[in-house]
């Protein structure tokens, strides 16, 4: 208490803040006046090479929404988004429950389940691009087994993007499914053994005890799954780039594209506040959805 | 404990940061010679990653064998990653003194202002020979800038590249098939055909006869021009894919795969066009002549060049060029030696021609060197037909945009007329909508 | 009894079939690059080779143009540098606005936790151009500096921050500790799990972003290893045995390090959905 006392309320007040000035100095030239600067660039026609600019309102947005390929991008990235995030919750939570339902290989089974995640996009892209070769890929050597014609995965507009999502399942799965397993853990056995002793089986237990227990991970999972798929671009970029017939172009190709191949900044800025708006959107349904009103901080 | 990590982390952190800012490992930048004070050095980029960035540097060496007082930095940057490097440097006031564009290219840098206007230089005691240089790239080079009176010289050809039709002779003699002088209307599409074998008898060919190769587009225009039409009206903005000429052209690539079958199919993951030539598995492929120098090196069979195709009234073949330019603005550049070294370059066609090229200079054209070279005659005997691709400042957005439609329409997953459309109306939105 | 009995070699085998399945294209790109070159493109293809080739290895090293080694001592380098210097901003700056007192400290976090509801999408273009005016594209700087802004560790910290009992820090100050030691000596140590998350996160953040690094580096040696590894999907299609062993190589190392550090791994990650 003694040295606080002499130091007068005031320069404690500037010597804590100073602590925080670092961060503040990064965040403020970082995010925030790039988030201003980004709205502002929008509103303009941006020549890249000259930093000139000519103020054209939200001309850039009318476009946005007028650009078929920015649409076409903005659908692939919700089907894209829709099937990652159910299909590969889906599974997490299968193995997780999974998990639960075994004993003597658990650990096991949990870290080869997680193997995947370690691994980078990079790694990833190459290896499943590998695998479904039409040619000479496992896939399509096993489908042979079962009497099936070879897929030409990534060059059928079709299947293109399902299987770019089932990688990603494949490469993800292992983040929710060790949440979910956490979280089915933490119920207490009474409750699970209550339902037993009623005479449920356990489906019931599954569906009425576990699942509105693990709501809020769910809901975390889902919030997490879904901005990252919606942002997905290395994967799609890895395996097939734009796709056979744009099946794989998603919104932040159509980013990229416009940013750092065509330097439209202006249009490519307005395009992105409008991937921003989508995925606000989404967050905020899920939230409405599922989330129980709680502070969340 | 905690102490004894963090300090840890402080003392690898300051290592890292020391061995980082030492740079082990040596960038891509050579240097020819020790640098010493006096030379005046000439940055030069340009995207030739392959034998025929060999080539170049060999003539790199000889202009500073030539012109002692200066020295060369070159920077050979993969085309892919290339023109965003360009970007960033020519906005920066640190861009390379000379580099290279493709001729379709320099419209949509020289409108961005980003590109030195050279007919001083040209026209200057230093100049060069214009009436030497060929006449339908010079045209590619002068360009009228809107709001500007007249067209001005934004480029210096370095050379031509077209393409022409390589064929694995031992892949006819096999199958007794005369070999042709060249292909047209009469004798193409039934010797496509004669060769495409189906040898194991399930209902796919495993040697094809003939193969479109390098880019669809490519092959789209030439056959459109061929045919009398255009696919691009800069002036009025259309698009004019849906015209007859552009028609049949699309007809003839989509039944070389679908109907005739001679070219295997190329949305097929599987196939790499290129490959299956090298391996015997293709008759004929088309591709430009800087392939030259693969083909020498990994082909094993027994090859030659035919002229592309004549398979419509009018003569035509793809072409495009290396273009040399200087930047607008530099806190760095000396003009003079960069001039100087553009025009060693230009003047040494002939020698860049090694790489694969043919140089853009009529005397060097007709020079002995250059004429004995074996296979080279066959691109070169094209030069007066050539035609370029549309040179639209957003080039680039146009052909991204286009190409997954092309593919898909030719591979027929997407109906052709659909595509059509698709790529007329985005086009013509690209054109309308101009340069920002 | 039975009943479960069967019930739990069901599950036993369903899990194996889900592992076999995880494991599958790992093993195949394990295959795949000890073959040699001729037995890679069979159509069917082979699942175990008839020769072993080890030495594609060896080959991967010496192929020319790619700086494979490069690639990777970028990555490992960034990743290091931005976990220590977004667990070290971070920690500090959560201990400021947990614990201590200051005006508008509570505004001030609101506005940072707003920023954390932004995508990141809408700061690439502008952020993009500061870089290129600054110059500082194709540099380490650009790599590393604006990822420091992210707000995730200070939220993430504070949150921890506040959880820890004040007794004992309160007991520090009785005995006259200034913040500083108060920040070192009692609230690090006891903050570790929650550090070991933020490090993991930004770890392998660091390691696997790709857009970022595809962006703001153009020169092959400023590559960082996945975009290494795209430019060699492309360039090495015809070589996929030279291709899945760089990818072997590439993944084998963190591998290594998950099984040191598989523990704290995983608590961290369910850690992290305690919100």
């Amino acid at each position: 208490m003694t040295t606080e006392y002499k130091r007068s309320k005031k320069i404690q007040s500037l010597i804590h803040f100073s602590y925080t000035v670092p961060y503040l100095l990064l965040f403020l030239g970082w995010l925030v006046i790039p988030i201003i600067a980004g709205f502002l660039v929008s509103l303009t026609k941006w020549t890249f090479i000259s930093g000139k600019y000519q103020l054209v309102g939200l001309k850039n947005y009318v476009d946005a929404f007028a650009d078929e390929l920015f649409l076409k991008g903005i659908q692939n990235t919700i089907y894209y988004t829709v099937m990652t995030v159910i299909g590969g919750n889906l599974f997490s939570f299968f193995l997780a429950y999974g998990l639960t339902r075994v004993q003597r290989f658990r650990n096991l089974f949990r870290k080869v389940f997680f193997i995947p995640l370690l691994l980078s996009v990079g790694v990833t892209g190459i290896m499943w691009r590998w695998l479904y070769n039409t040619d000479f890929g496992l896939l399509n050597y096993y489908l042979g087994f079962l009497g099936l014609k070879n897929i030409n995965w990534l060059g059928d507009v079709r299947i293109s993007m399902p299987a770019v999502a089932l990688m990603a399942i494949w490469g993800s799965c292992g983040f929710n499914m060790l949440i979910y397993y956490a979280g089915i853990r933490e119920i207490p056995t009474e409750l699970k053994e209550a339902a037993t002793i009623d005479g449920a089986g356990g489906f019931y237990q599954l569906w009425s005890i576990i699942l509105p227990l693990i709501r809020p991970k769910i809901l975390f999972c889902l919030v997490i799954s879904t901005i990252g798929s919606i942002q997905v671009f290395d994967r799609a970029y890895m395996l097939t780039g734009v796709g056979p017939y744009f099946a794989n172009y998603t919104a932040i190709f159509h980013i990229y594209y416009q940013a750092f191949r065509y330097f439209r900044m202006g249009y490519a800025s307005a395009c992105a506040f409008v991937l921003a708006l989508l995925i606000l959107t989404f967050t905020s349904l899920l939230f409405r959805f599922l989330g129980k009103h709680e502070e969340y901080y | 404990m905690q102490w004894l990590e963090n300090r840890l982390k402080v003392a690898s952190l300051i290592l890292l940061l020391t061995l980082s800012a030492c740079d082990p490992f040596s960038g891509s930048k050579q240097q020819a010679t020790s640098t010493t004070a006096e030379k005046t050095r000439i940055s030069f980029w340009n995207g030739f990653t392959g034998p025929d960035g060999q080539t170049m540097w060999e003539i790199v060496r000889q202009f500073e064998a030539d012109y002692p007082q200066y020295e060369v930095e070159m920077e050979i940057i993969p085309w892919s990653t290339y023109f965003d490097k360009l970007m960033v440097s020519l906005g920066s006031g640190k861009p390379p003194d000379v580099f290279i564009l493709h001729e379709n290219e320099l419209v949509n840098y020289v409108f961005q202002d980003a590109i030195r206007p050279l007919d001083d230089l040209v026209n200057g005691p230093q100049g060069l020979p214009v009436s030497d240089c060929l006449s339908s790239i010079w045209e590619r080079v002068r360009i009228k800038v809107p709001g500007q009176s007249e067209a001005k010289i934004y480029g210096i050809p370095l050379d031509c590249h077209d393409e022409a039709v390589y064929y694995n002779k031992d892949y006819f003699r096999q199958l007794g098939v005369p070999l042709p002088e060249q292909l047209d209307r009469d004798n193409f599409f039934h010797l496509a055909r004669q060769l495409t074998i189906d040898q194991d008898k399930d209902g796919r060919p495993d040697q094809w006869g003939f193969v479109f190769g390098g880019s669809v587009r490519r092959h789209l225009y030439t056959l459109t021009e061929q045919f009398g039409g255009q696919f691009l009206d800069r002036e009025n903005g259309i698009c004019l894919i849906d015209q007859p000429a552009s028609q049949k052209a699309l007809q003839i690539l989509y039944d070389a795969i679908n109907k005739d079958g001679y070219m295997p199919n190329p949305i097929h993951d599987g196939s790499n066009l290129w490959q299956g030539f090298l391996q015997g598995r293709i008759a004929m492929y088309t591709d430009g002549i800087w392939m030259m120098n693969g083909m020498k090196k990994l082909a094993d069979f027994d090859w030659g060049v035919l002229p592309y195709p004549q398979l419509g009234d009018q003569k035509a073949v793809w072409a495009s060029s290396h273009v040399l330019c200087l930047p607008r603005f530099s806190d760095t550049i000396d003009w003079e030696a960069a001039w100087i070294f553009l025009t060693y370059l230009s003047n040494h066609g002939v020698d860049w021609s090694d790489g694969g090229q043919l140089p853009a200079r009529y005397s060097q054209l007709a020079s002995p060197d250059f004429t004995q070279k074996e296979h080279y005659p066959v691109f070169a005997a094209q030069i007066p037909d050539i035609i370029f691709g549309p040179n639209d400042p957003n080039i680039i957005e146009i052909e991204t945009r286009m190409e997954p439609c092309l593919l898909s329409a030719m591979s027929g997953q997407q109906p052709m007329p659909k595509m059509v459309q698709e790529i007329k109306i985005s086009v013509e939105n690209i054109l309308r909508r101009g340069v920002d | 009894m039975t009943d479960r009995f069967v019930n739990r070699w069901v599950w036993n085998l369903l899990l194996a079939v889900c592992a076999v399945v995880m494991l599958l294209p790992i093993f195949w790109m394990l295959v795949t690059s000890l073959k040699p070159a001729t037995e890679v493109y069979q159509d069917p293809p082979q699942i175990l080779p008839s020769t072993l080739r080890p030495a594609n290895y060896i080959d991967l090293f010496q192929q020319p143009g790619v700086p494979l080694v490069r690639w990777f001592w970028n990555s490992v380098f960034l990743a290091i540098v931005s976990t220590f210097l977004v667990v070290s901003i971070s920690s500090l700056t959560a201990f400021a606005f947990a614990r201590l007192e200051f005006p508008f400290r509570d505004q001030l976090f609101f506005l940072i936790v707003a920023a954390m509801v932004v995508p990141g999408q809408v700061t690439l273009v502008p952020v993009y151009i500061i870089l290129q005016k600054l110059r500082w594209i194709d540099t380490y700087y650009a790599l590393i500096i604006p990822g420091l802004a992210g707000p995730f560790g200070v939220f993430l910290l504070r949150q921890f921050f506040l959880n820890v009992p004040s007794e004992i820090e309160e007991a520090a100050r009785i005995d006259g500790c200034g913040n500083l030691r108060i920040f070192f000596q009692i609230i690090l140590p006891l903050a570790r799990p929650a550090l070991i998350t933020l490090a993991i996160f930004t770890a392998l953040g660091s390691w696997n972003g790709f857009f970022w690094p595809l962006i703001v580096t153009n020169s092959l040696n400023m590559r960082t290893l996945p975009i290494g590894l795209a430019i060699l999907n492309g360039q090495w299609w015809s070589e996929q045995h030279l291709l899945m062993a760089a990818g072997f190589t590439c993944g084998f190392p963190i591998f290594i390090l998950y099984l040191i550090f598989e523990n704290q791994i995983e608590k961290g990650v369910t850690a992290m959905s305690f919100r």
